[in-house]
């Protein structure tokens, strides 16, 4: 699935709509990944989408299903703890680092995609990219993004948002599962 | 959490740096790439094993101990945090609460972008830039201006959740676009501060540290085990060196566990236990007449009045303490040398407070313990306070209209001297908020900014604020947790934790000073007070030149490194700022006890048993006893402070949700067993304020007639005690704060199973 055509423009999409979290922007993302699927756009009022996405993942209250990788699967649930240094090692890694104006934890999902997306695009020039993806999709993203997916089921949601999580729900299953299937 | 562990890079990848980087070395491979979210760094950057560094911060809530703090910080994230060994008050250790810090600012639940809600409570939020949050807000104190011809119907609520001196800089900010409506005085000390100032002329504590020389030691009222727990080494140092600890208090307290002898006293009736030891030690000639004849003015007087109106027996029907214990601690608090007393800010929260601290003082003072290392009646001080308050300190825009009333802006921390000008602010008790907006007119209060408190949490009748609340045409809060203030705001502004900017924090007890670093990036989009006010002064000019005066700086450092002088630097022996970052440095005190030298602050130069000053504010001018409210139903109700939380911070992380998962309302047994309830029953607790519903906890360490919930906000809970708390005032406080405190702990109410 990595290697598919329009698979980082998947990921390009669902990190927008995760990272700015704006209704113009998460219009704009749903839009654009519905048009990439061929799916029909749903009607919808956005500004209740950004109730619910704000609800969901971002605050001002407790957000119910948090979008960073910690709070799953560190004890605590904070951020900023071996789980997002491990993983801002591997951006580190592969040359990635966070401009100095953005503080928000590398374990986020929107970056999380971002870094998918860009392993994707680097691995057509090299191979070390593409066991680099292999092991960050199977031993970090599958171990928590179910968690996280998990919540979301138990929340009411709006159809763009509903939307854009079984988009993501189906490009993990489907990495992880063409991952194992290289393996054999 | 079960299930979860921690991995190592290894784990997820185990493909070396240098072979990624051999496969990248294609020229213009990285160019091909789309942009994203990432910077995609030049190759042979060198930053990927990197050390700890380490940052001075300091606690700046508020609390006795103001802990120096040391912060470890990899790749710009706080590995720990741990008390600062530089210090001797800290001494290496933090509270419960300090040592979560990292768990606070780097938990999922903070504030992360500034957001607006679409109708008020409704839950609606969206997330928004801070130049449309501060276009809107702008956008709204020009129209407040057009229409009421001034800014009088902006107000600021504003106390101590950050006690970090740069963060006057809020009300700096409000002066700095015109003469506005403020609410002043404090719910926290008052009553005892004026008392003290009536009596000595100033509120100065002897340094905490000095405890370890006291032969006997008085802990009335207060509960160091919790809330000062860096004290209790002194104290504990005290006992080893055969002090005797007694604690006064209505609670059996995590500190009175460790006294030698415990005293339970009526609630509120401390002034009577006091007068009456004060009656025992006169009668048995335990003075110290040469600290009287040499220092004090009005101890016939007082000696009268004693003689007239006050009998052991008296204090003991009234205070609840026998006549044999009352005899007892006045002989051994009268014959120790030195003796010390430390005096909490809960037996001051009543509409007797002032006066009970003022009989407590006159104990030091008939024993000649004023002015003794090892002794002192221990309040609190402001003596290292002596800051430039350049933050706070700005002009109001030119042609700005105001208040033409008398009244001037008072704070116990900060008096900032003006220049004379035909306006002034327009001042409001800060104990009555909700009546205040409810009933302000002229022009009403019509923006409120929220900054540095939780009203909702922390102010009286909770009910009475949501009408208010519900009264203004916008609100503001700056904070970092959701919360009901949030909850009933319009806007929400994330706000930098300690850890986030440059500051510097003095306390109000011990005598160090602690520079607070910038250790970290802000997180998400929070920023500091200071730069919010920057951003904001920056969009008014560009709406209206010249419609806000505040200086367009955002680096926090450059308003930390203003607040410097060298009156700083004399009393703490430095001679620039950065010889902090080596660490704490303590005030050199020519002696550890205040009043050394004798040379008290009153009009007398004298300790002021009979205090004309006092007379003028309205109170008896020497220290008599003064009735306090009258119950006005069943059970008194007490709502004291909590090991886990300051105030309504920190209840809400997992750390202090382990040990304290729900409130509770504390009955005595006997008095449980006569409702009907047992432990663990869901109980009504009600008053004509309110009433909330929670479990009840049977136990032996609180009296028959009282119910005690803890002070907290809890996530999640819409559990409040100050449903059931009214905004009393207290009988002192307008002297130096500007208004009177609040009699938190004359409360009452009753009690019913659900």
């Amino acid at each position: 699935m990595y290697n598919a055509e329009n698979t980082p423009k998947v990921l390009e999409y669902l990190r927008d709509f995760f990272y700015f979290g704006t209704q113009d922007r998460m219009q704009r993302a749903y839009e654009q990944l519905c048009s990439l699927n061929g799916d029909t756009t749903a009607e919808t009022d956005w500004a209740e989408e950004q109730y619910c996405f704000n609800r969901l993942f971002v605050g001002p209250a407790s957000p119910l299903a948090p979008i960073v990788a910690s709070f799953y699967l560190e004890e605590d649930g904070a951020y900023n703890g071996q789980t997002t240094k491990c993983v801002r090692d591997i951006y580190q890694l592969i040359g990635l680092e966070l401009p100095e104006d953005t503080s928000i934890p590398e374990d986020s999902l929107p970056m999380e995609l971002d870094a998918c997306r860009y392993l994707i695009l680097i691995s057509r020039v090299t191979d070390e990219a593409v066991s680099v993806y292999g092991y960050f999709v199977r031993n970090h993203l599958n171990e928590w993004i179910h968690l996280f997916l998990e919540k979301t089921d138990r929340q009411e949601k709006t159809p763009a948002v509903e939307y854009m999580l079984f988009i993501l729900k189906r490009w993990v299953k489907s990495a992880v599962n063409e991952l194992i299937a290289q393996e054999v | 959490m079960e299930g979860k562990r921690k991995k190592n890079i290894a784990e997820i990848c185990p493909v070396s740096r240098r072979n990624i980087l051999k496969g990248l070395a294609a020229a213009g491979a990285l160019a091909s790439i789309p942009a994203g979210l990432f910077k995609a760094e030049a190759w042979e950057r060198t930053k990927f094993q990197s050390g700890l560094k380490t940052f001075r911060n300091a606690c700046p809530r508020n609390c006795y101990d103001t802990c120096s703090i040391k912060t470890y910080v990899k790749d710009g994230a706080i590995e720990f945090v741990e008390g600062a060994k530089e210090s001797t008050f800290t001494d290496g250790a933090l509270c419960v609460k300090g040592f979560s810090y990292p768990r606070r600012v780097y938990s999922p639940d903070r504030i992360k972008y500034p957001m607006i809600q679409d109708k008020r409570g409704s839950g609606n939020w969206r997330r928004i830039s801070w130049d449309e949050a501060l276009n809107i807000i702008s956008d709204k104190i020009l129209e407040i201006q057009k229409k009421d011809g001034s800014l009088l119907g902006m107000a600021l609520d504003k106390y101590s959740g950050n006690f970090g001196i740069t963060h006057y800089g809020v009300e700096g900010m409000f002066s700095s676009l015109g003469y506005t409506t403020r609410f002043v005085g404090t719910p926290c000390w008052p009553a005892g501060i004026d008392a003290q100032n009536f009596d000595m002329g100033n509120m100065w504590c002897n340094d905490p540290e000095d405890m370890v020389k006291a032969k006997y030691i008085i802990v009335w009222g207060a509960n160091p085990a919790w809330n000062s727990v860096h004290s209790m080494k002194f104290i504990y140092k005290a006992q080893e060196n055969g002090a005797k600890l007694i604690v006064i208090d209505p609670v059996l307290t995590q500190t009175a566990a460790k006294a030698d002898t415990y005293i339970r006293v009526k609630t509120g009736q401390d002034g009577a236990l006091a007068l009456g030891m004060a009656k025992h030690i006169v009668e048995k000639g335990l003075v110290d007449k040469k600290f009287l004849a040499d220092n004090t003015k009005g101890y016939e007087e007082f000696k009268a009045y004693l003689d007239k109106n006050v009998t052991v027996k008296w204090a003991a029907k009234v205070s609840g303490v026998s006549e044999k214990v009352i005899r007892t601690v006045a002989e051994q608090y009268a014959k120790a040398d030195p003796a010390t007393i430390w005096i909490g800010y809960g037996m001051q929260r009543h509409t007797n407070g002032g006066a009970s601290v003022r009989a407590i003082d006159a104990l030091a003072a008939l024993t000649g313990n004023i002015g003794k290392e090892g002794g002192g009646a221990r309040y609190g001080h402001l003596a290292t306070w002596g800051f430039n308050y350049n933050a706070m300190v700005q002009k109001q825009p030119a042609g700005s209209k105001g208040y033409t009333g008398k009244d001037k802006i008072k704070s116990e921390f900060a008096n900032a001297e003006g220049e004379a000008t035909s306006y002034s602010d327009r001042t409001i008790n800060i104990n009555k908020i909700a009546e205040s907006i409810l009933t302000t007119n002229e022009p009403p209060i019509r923006l409120l900014w929220v900054a540095c408190k939780n009203p909702f949490a922390q102010d009286f009748d909770r009910n009475k604020m949501k009408k208010a609340f519900d009264k203004l045409e916008m609100v503001v809060t700056v904070d970092q947790f959701f919360n009901e203030t949030v909850q009933n705001s319009d806007i929400v502004l994330p706000c930098t934790t300690l850890f986030e900017e440059y500051t510097v924090n003095v306390s109000y007890w011990h005598y160090w000073l602690s520079i607070n670093e910038k250790a970290i990036p802000n997180q998400y989009e929070a920023k500091s007070d200071l730069e919010i006010a920057a951003l904001l002064s920056a969009k008014m000019n560009s709406k209206v030149q010249g419609s806000c005066t505040f200086p367009q700086i955002t680096d926090t450092k450059v308003w930390m490194e203003k607040e410097f002088n060298d009156g700083i630097y004399k009393f703490f022996g430095i001679s620039s700022w950065e010889e902090l970052k080596n660490g704490p440095k303590k005030a050199i005190l020519s002696s550890s006890a205040s009043w050394s030298d004798k040379k008290f602050a009153t009009p007398s130069g004298k300790y002021e048993f009979k205090s004309d000053l006092a007379k003028e504010y309205g109170h008896t001018a020497l220290p008599e006893y003064k009735e306090g409210r009258k119950p006005y139903n069943k059970f008194r109700i007490l709502t004291p402070h909590t090991q886990f939380a300051l105030h309504s911070q920190f209840n809400n992380l997992d750390y202090m949700q382990e040990f304290n998962k729900e409130p509770l309302v504390y009955i005595n047994p006997a008095s449980a067993k006569a409702k009907g309830i047992k432990d663990g029953d869901m109980v009504r607790v009600f008053n004509k304020t309110g009433e909330v519903k929670v479990k009840a906890r049977t136990t032996d360490n609180i009296a028959a007639d009282v119910l005690l919930m803890y002070e907290a906000w809890y996530k999640d809970s819409s559990f409040n005690v100050q449903e059931l708390v009214d905004d009393t005032s207290s009988d002192m406080g307008t002297f130096k704060t500007g208004a009177p405190g609040v009699a938190i702990h004359d409360q009452f109410g009753d009690i019913m199973k659900i």
